[in-house]
């Protein structure tokens, strides 16, 4: 499995060398027993390192651990020193959407399967609704993947077929900027390992592990699982309450079901159900488990199979062709300075569009103002927003947010999200009826995150953004019209 | 500086600290502020509003009404403790509802506006008229009193009419173009008459600002209020753009000037042949409450009262009951401060009057009780259990109501209903018994409630009873 992840982690390091970015780690080490495990770490680590074409594990010593990262606790022995990858998983996503799309696919968001058409055993299709317009309709197909993830086993129910899994939260705190340039781990409560990562402008502190039996859509983030987390990372980094708190973040594991083991010691690996062999049902497929690393190597499997049951024989190429925008390292000083733009604004773009970062800047070629910089906490140009509406599917403003990261700095949107409704408005056509109550979703989804560890400064940024939206009519959940007296 | 000693202590410089104060000074007591840093009144809205009905609708019933009706009736609203405390003094008896004509606030506000017009900062309004403004993304904003540049843009007093939106291109915090199409849903809601059309939203480059894509609200102030010819250039492009369009009035981003807003206006009012006025501001940064903060200090100068900026009051001794000493720290520097009276006026979380520690509110100077909307004390509640889940609720999160309970002399009680201290007063946000957020009185608190504040600290000595 870690010789696979680490082949994986390399490749991706390639495929999508735009947003990916390595981090240095340390993990103090506390005690003897702390020691040990460290050299076993180091030495299954090193093995792989060359697989993944990283840095080799080495120890430090506290001085030098303390050097590197003065905030540290200083009551250690020693510490582990390596690298590891990380990545913007929205892009990462849109990335492929757009490689898909490129290579014929049509990718239709906000279209909800709400059921599985089924003919005795084969499955023939999908019926879907447009979220939007509420239309039904259904779509013919010879074969039917299902690959959403904690909603396995409900879309695997629709064609009346069965594919458990074992779902298990993970939530993380944001922190409004970067507290050290290291990833540091922790030790939590009940032994599990805690990390705090600089994650581009903002800081994670993650993650939890919870089985959860509901919805994946009804998960919230408690005030347990920060304080698991918190309590955590205070032993390594004893002033992290000090930070500064910006909105939390939930996830759910689709894991494979495994029963009466802890969470850790499931199994990481993933299942590729052919529903045809384990229920005589044929054309539905079925993914289970896994993890972000090896969401090529998934598909690429799952590919194969379904190749071989459409009689179709052709070579996989994702493992070696760039995503689009990956091409080839953009130079960021030449797009600056071409474009008249700050280079902290192009590092971004690069970050972000790889490549194709000129192309979002050449929308400013007719239109100087796109230049125009709408959300400063993550340095959003108004190009980037209307690149995301016009070439990347995004139709609301939650989406745009997903794709240009405007509103997930530290103001949360206070700022910006208006300036970001009227580019949005314009590109959309929106009439401002719906444009102030898409305006209501985006804070709607922000304060789910906010809300669970609203403190200290946040909590005065919120008093801010209060004050300044209170009065707007229709900003408010419900839709409650003018007309209400309170 | 050494340790000294002032007669009245005003901890907080925004708008109810300054009022306080100025009231304070005009009694003929010394006194002077100490702050810490600006607050929530350098980048609030820049307008005060005294009773905003709670559906924004025309006709608009003006604050006094709405006070009677409305904010009084809630009794531990600060209005009505107000209302009370002069019924009090007058001997009239506390219950008779009818008459909620407050002397009081009407004497607060037009003081509040003496004041502003003293500093060559004047502002319009009055307890008999609610003012219907467009903001930044076009939808209604009420409010009582604002600057003429504001005022102009006042829907309720344009009887017939048709409004241009223009906008710098480059300054992302005003879109004409959102503006002024929320602007017409925006009609429909509150009822305005066909007379009072809004016609396009137009982004431009204006004369001084070509090619520029990021540009700020306070470089377009300062340029308008410095450089020769920006106004004249602003006004003729304007001219030329609404040429045709039947245009009589112009509405544009509240970033005008900060020393010579009413100068350029007339400027560009020249050059344009129409009326222009400022939107109201949606969110900080704001050049509207930078404008009233400058002004609130002019005053407070004027007034010989001395702001000690940034000057953190870090905890005050007690002697006896009384409030006795501050322990001030200013940079690297840390002294004592005497005073006979001391009135707090430290604003809500923004300003850092009220904080959270442990997970709940706390008041950081004094560690003074705070109560909910309900009177409750909540001390040592979680602030998530203060918190709605829908976003931007119409009362507001209920953690943005809790403060410091006052009797009605302003002085901030326990929950008996006991002065906690005898000299000391409070006054503004840090007050419970409204929203600060959502409860449609932003800045009218703080002017009427720092007027009584001022009235009772200027006392040298206080009644036993009292």
């Amino acid at each position: 499995m870690v010789k696979l992840c680490s082949a994986e982690s390399a490749i991706i390091a390639k495929i999508a060398k735009n947003v990916i970015f390595s981090i240095p780690i340390l993990i103090p080490l506390v005690d003897k027993a702390d020691v040990n495990r460290g050299k076993m770490f180091a030495a299954a680590y090193a093995g792989y390192s060359e697989l993944r074409k990283g840095d080799p594990v080495i120890t430090l010593t506290k001085e030098e651990a303390l050097k590197l990262e003065p905030r540290l606790n200083p009551d250690i022995q020693s510490a582990i020193y390596f690298r590891e990858y990380f990545i913007d998983p929205f892009r990462l996503i849109l990335m492929n959407a757009v490689d898909a799309k490129r290579h014929g696919a049509e990718i239709q968001t906000y279209t909800e399967v709400i059921d599985i058409l089924r003919k005795d055993n084969s499955v023939t299709g999908v019926r879907v609704r447009d979220k939007f317009s509420g239309e039904i309709k259904d779509i013919k197909a010879k074969i039917v993947v299902n690959a959403s993830g904690p909603w396995g086993s409900k879309v695997a129910k629709m064609a009346e077929l069965e594919h458990p899994l074992r779902l298990n939260k993970g939530s993380h705190v944001i922190f409004d900027r970067r507290i050290s340039d290291i990833g540091i781990i922790a030790k939590c409560i009940d032994g599990r390992t805690a990390y705090l990562f600089p994650h581009e402008n903002t800081t994670i502190l993650g993650t939890t592990a919870v089985d959860i039996f509901c919805d994946p859509d009804e998960v919230e983030t408690t005030y347990d699982d920060l304080e698991y987390l918190m309590v955590a990372m205070e032993k390594a980094i004893p002033s992290i309450r000090q930070a500064r708190i910006i909105r939390t973040m939930t996830g759910v594991r689709p894991m494979i079901n495994q029963y009466g083991i802890i969470e850790e010691n499931v199994t990481r690996n993933y299942e590729i159900i052919d529903f045809e062999n384990k229920a005589g049902v044929s054309g539905f497929l079925s993914f289970g488990g896994g993890k972000l690393v090896l969401y090529r190597i998934m598909a690429e499997k799952m590919t194969d199979l379904i190749c071989k049951k459409l009689g179709k024989n052709a070579e996989c190429k994702t493992g070696t062709d760039p995503l689009i925008g990956a091409e080839k390292d953009v130079d960021v000083d030449r797009l600056a300075t071409k474009f008249g733009i700050y280079p902290h604004v192009a590092r971004k773009l690069a970050y972000l569009y790889g490549t194709k970062a000129t192309d979002v800047l050449s929308l400013a070629e007719e239109n100087p103002q796109y230049k125009m910089e709408i959300c400063n906490c993550e340095s959003i140009l108004e190009a980037a927003i209307r690149y995301s509406i016009r070439n990347e599917w995004a139709k609301t403003l939650n989406d745009v947010r997903r794709r240009t990261r405007v509103a997930m700095g530290p103001c949360q949107g206070c700022s910006c999200i208006h300036k970001v409704a009227a580019v949005a408005a314009d590109e959309l056509n929106m009439s401002p009826e719906a444009l102030m109550q898409d305006l209501g979703n985006l804070l709607q989804e922000r304060w789910k995150g906010k809300k669970p560890l609203l403190l200290g400064q946040q909590l005065a940024q919120e008093e801010v953004l209060q004050s300044s939206y209170s009065h707007v009519p229709k900003i408010h959940q419900g839709l409650r019209t003018g007309e209400e007296e309170s | 500086m050494k340790d000294f000693k002032t007669e009245v202590a005003v901890i907080g410089c925004g708008i109810a600290g300054i009022t306080a104060a100025k009231k304070i000074a005009s009694e003929g007591a010394d006194v002077t502020i100490f702050s810490k840093a600006y607050g929530a009144t350098a980048m609030s809205t820049g307008v005060v509003d005294i009773a905003n009905p709670t559906v924004v609708k025309l006709p608009l019933k003006p604050p006094e009404e709405l006070i009677s009706e409305k904010y009084a009736k809630k009794a531990n609203h600060p209005y009505a403790l107000i209302i009370r405390r002069e019924k009090q003094l007058e001997g009239r008896t506390a219950q008779s509802e009818e008459d909620n004509y407050s002397q009081t606030i009407s004497k607060a506000v037009t003081t509040f506006l003496e004041n502003m017009k003293d500093v060559d900062y004047p502002m319009e309004g009055s307890l008999n008229h609610n003012m219907l403004l467009i903001d930044s993304i076009g939808s209604a904003k009420c409010t009582s009193l604002a600057p003429p540049s504001v005022a102009r843009g006042d829907l309720t007093k344009i009887n017939k009419g048709q409004i241009i939106f223009i906008g710098f291109k480059g300054h992302s915090d005003y879109d004409p173009r959102l503006c002024s199409q929320n602007f017409a849903r925006t009609s429909k809601i509150v009822g305005l008459p066909d007379a009072v059309e809004g016609a396009s939203g137009k982004l431009t480059d204006f004369p001084g600002f070509e090619g520029r894509n990021t540009l700020l609200s306070i470089e377009i102030a300062r340029r308008l209020d410095r450089e020769e010819g920006i106004a004249t250039g602003v006004g003729r492009k304007i001219g030329d753009l609404a040429k045709g369009d039947g245009a009589t009035h112009v509405c544009l981003p509240p970033c005008m000037g900060i020393d010579n807003v009413e100068r350029n206006l007339k400027v560009i009012g020249e050059e344009s042949g129409l009326i222009p006025f400022e939107c109201a501001n949606l969110t900080p940064p704001s050049i509207l409450g930078f404008r009233m903060q400058l002004a609130l200090e002019d005053s407070a100068n004027k007034s010989g009262v001395v702001i000690r900026l940034p000057y953190e009051v870090k905890k005050i001794e007690i002697e006896e009951n009384n409030l006795k000493r501050m322990a001030v720290v200013s940079g690297e520097r840390s002294f004592h401060v005497d005073a006979d009276r001391f009135v707090l006026a430290t604003g809500s979380f923004i300003g850092g009057g009220i904080i959270e520690e442990e997970e709940t509110v706390k008041e950081p100077i004094l560690n003074l009780p705070l109560f909910d909307e309900n009177d409750a004390q909540v001390n040592s509640v979680f602030i998530r259990r203060m918190l709605s889940s829908e976003a931007i609720p119409i009362k507001g999160h209920p953690v943005f109501s809790v403060g410091v309970k006052v009797n009605e002399n302003m002085q901030p009680v326990s929950d008996k209903g006991e002065p906690l201290y005898s000299n000391m007063f409070a006054c503004g946000n840090i007050l419970s018994g409204f929203n600060h957020t959502s409860s449609g009185c932003r800045h009218g608190v703080a002017i009427t409630t720092s007027y009584v504040a001022g009235e009772e600290a200027a006392k040298k000595q206080r009644k036993r009873e009292e």
